[in-house]
């Protein structure tokens, strides 16, 4: 008996929606893709729970910023107003950066009508400098 | 004269290799992107003490109004702490948070949230634009 031989059927895949779908999933993440890495400082504030977190005595430097002033001061006897870039040049000339960590302590006070960006600034500045700001808890 | 008729070509366009093309592409910004979260209408402060920043395990926004977001949802300042904490044990463990404050803001307005960042042992990282000034 002779066998008939079915015809080979030939299988495709149709892909062209396949590429659709990709090159919408392209789409969705060129748009909400951000390739721009945010600017800024990265800043040390001691943590409550760290040994860090202490009472700061009048020998530790204090940075006291107001609306319109700006005081600094080795020691708290010593405070007297100054602009950012002579605070800048003071900060990297006490070479905080090669300090101990309890000698980076940098005092900040900051009056309630300091704007954010004012705040920005003098912190950014400290940080860069290598200091970590304390910050004043009022009692 | 009878004409002839030519025969119809039939044309194929491989789209097996576009499809390639275009998974690869998506792989590519898969590995690239850093989603918006923010999209809080704020005016950054500007610092010349500033530079590139590692990307951000957690975002904190402050908007204009004094609100209050935390990867782009709204939250209280009593939640904040909870929130980051929950945030970053689910991230690495050093996780940085971008801190991210309307320049107009004053005092009572960023401290709390500074301070909150600050109990929950948040490494912080302020955000904001290069004074070209």
């Amino acid at each position: 008996m002779s066998r008939k031989r079915r015809a080979k059927a030939e299988a495709e895949i149709d892909v062209g929606a396949f590429a659709d779908i990709a090159f919408l999933l392209i789409i969705f993440f060129i748009l909400t893709t951000s390739f721009v890495r945010p600017l800024g400082q990265e800043v040390s504030i001691p943590q409550t729970e760290t040994p860090e977190n202490r009472e700061v005595d009048d020998q530790t430097p204090s940075v006291n910023v107001t609306g319109t002033t700006l005081l600094f001061g080795e020691t708290e006897d010593s405070m007297e107003e100054i602009t950012l870039e002579a605070l800048r040049d003071r900060l990297f000339q006490m070479n905080l950066m090669n300090a101990e960590d309890q000698d980076r302590m940098i005092v900040l006070e900051v009056a309630d009508e300091v704007t954010y960006e004012r705040y920005f600034r003098i912190v950014t500045l400290i940080s860069d400098a290598g200091g970590v700001v304390a910050i004043v808890e009022e009692n | 004269m009878p004409v002839r008729r030519r025969k119809k070509l039939k044309v194929m366009i491989p789209l097996a290799s576009m499809g390639d093309i275009a998974f690869l592409l998506i792989i590519f910004f898969m590995l690239v992107s850093d989603f918006m979260r923010d999209h809080q209408e704020i005016d950054p402060a500007l610092g010349a003490d500033v530079g590139e920043l590692a990307p951000a395990e957690v975002s904190v926004v402050v908007d204009r109004e004094g609100l209050l977001w935390v990867q782009g949802v709204e939250v209280g300042l009593h939640d904040l702490g909870a929130a980051v904490e929950i945030l970053l044990e689910r991230r690495r463990e050093d996780g940085i948070v971008h801190l991210n404050v309307d320049r107009s803001l004053t005092r009572p307005d960023y401290m709390p949230v500074i301070e909150a960042l600050s109990g929950v042992g948040a490494r912080i990282a302020l955000v904001g634009m290069m004074d070209t000034e």
